[in-house]
């Protein structure tokens, strides 16, 4: 009994040193890893959303609460009024090797403004270049397949989906 | 064993992935392009000399190796897994694209068998400086092994090689030239097994051709007795 106490006292002492240890690598790569991710998301909004890289001081973009579990992110351009006047989403779906994480802007007309791969460690076929043909559409008739993608383009297809299905709740 | 031989051990007598096949699971899946397979080189050595340090370490003091002797494997793992959570923590901040590239492998090193083992089978019972010199050969030996794979597959799935970053070979001229294009087979996890399939094949052919010679000469020398 004393001796499973003593084992179980050293393996405590153990896993609280290297706990500390962890805290410590943390405390100088978490704000790091932090600016890097706002960045990328502002980079990626600026380049999804003219109206905001042209306006800043007109509009101003609010991150809005998540409503839908495919939804990563939602962020709302509004201009001075408050009124929301495009909305960007952050859409994630499971695709052939990876899980597919998108950013699309949508108009107030509910048509898709820009969009771009995020992130994607797809295996075939070069998905963060290829032109979907879907800039200026407000419906999914023209989605324009990568070849030999199948199971890519079907989650890209479903990205495009849910960004356009929501614009309908968030942009009224 | 000397300090050389043991140096020298883990680049062929005791490649952990050509010869004594461990860590084959990441070695298939992240050796698409040579740039990974360096990350993973590297974050592999650093997270295998620090644990056979700190495992040496902790064994060269008598009361505590008694005391830790019932939980010890436990206690490596506690160790290993800080190690490569340190590793993913750093790689995260300062290396995000190669981060991205590895994915899940990194956290992985924790149950990789060549770091337990080598924990519990050398570092246990050995000096701290043999240890580090037995992390780092082991660490180099599975960092070559996965440069070998990742040229293969890279170059005969893409047509190039890429070094770090945007620092790339393009080797495409070369199979244009040749009117042949890069199989993307060897760019899959079949063609992974392939690639490490032909070269252990070739290991086992150089070996035997060696075992034969070896074997002739001594039946010579009997001969000439």
């Amino acid at each position: 009994m004393k001796n499973n106490l003593i084992t179980g006292l050293v393996l405590s002492i153990f896993a609280l040193i290297c706990g500390l240890f962890l805290s410590l690598v943390n405390s100088f790569t978490e704000p790091v890893i932090k600016e890097r991710t706002e960045q990328k998301i502002n980079d990626s909004i600026m380049e999804v959303c003219e109206i905001y890289k042209n306006n800043k001081d007109t509009y101003s973009i609010d991150k809005e609460s998540i409503t839908h579990e495919e939804v990563d992110s939602v962020y709302l351009v509004k201009d001075e009024n408050g009124n929301a006047v495009e909305a960007i989403y952050i859409v994630s779906a499971k695709g052939y090797a990876s899980t597919i994480q998108m950013m699309i802007s949508v108009t107030k007309e509910h048509k898709i403004e820009k969009s771009i791969v995020i992130s994607s460690q797809e295996t075939k076929g070069n998905i963060k270049t290829h032109d979907f043909k879907m800039d200026g559409k407000d419906s999914l008739d023209s989605f324009d397949k990568l070849s030999g993608s199948t199971i890519s383009s079907k989650a890209v297809r479903k990205c495009f989906y849910t960004a356009l299905d929501l614009s309908y709740e968030d942009l009224k | 064993m000397t300090k050389k031989e043991n140096f020298l051990k883990g680049f062929i007598n005791e490649n952990p992935l050509f010869v004594l096949l461990l860590g084959t699971c990441p070695a298939l899946a992240i050796t698409t392009t040579l740039e990974n397979a360096l990350g993973m080189g590297i974050a592999f050595i650093f997270v295998l000399v620090m644990s056979n340090t700190i495992i040496s370490l902790i064994n060269s003091f008598k009361k505590l190796k008694e005391l830790i002797q019932p939980v010890r494997i436990a206690v490596y793992i506690v160790i290993i897994a800080s190690l490569v959570t340190i590793v993913e923590m750093l790689m995260q901040a300062y290396l995000p694209e190669l981060y991205n590239s590895l994915g899940v492998f990194i956290s992985l090193i924790t149950v990789n068998c060549i770091v337990l083992g080598r924990a519990e089978a050398y570092a246990s019972s050995n000096k701290v400086s043999d240890s580090v010199i037995d992390g780092i050969s082991m660490g180099l030996g599975y960092t070559f092994a996965l440069i070998i794979i990742s040229l293969a597959r890279e170059l005969l799935g893409n047509g190039t090689i890429t070094i770090w970053g945007n620092l790339v070979i393009n080797l495409k001229g070369v199979f244009e030239f040749l009117h042949i294009t890069p199989i993307s087979f060897f760019t899959s996890s079949a063609g992974a097994f392939m690639v490490l399939g032909i070269i252990l094949g070739i290991m086992q052919a150089i070996k035997n051709s060696k075992e034969a010679k070896k074997q002739e000469l001594e039946k010579a020398k009997k001969e000439v007795k």
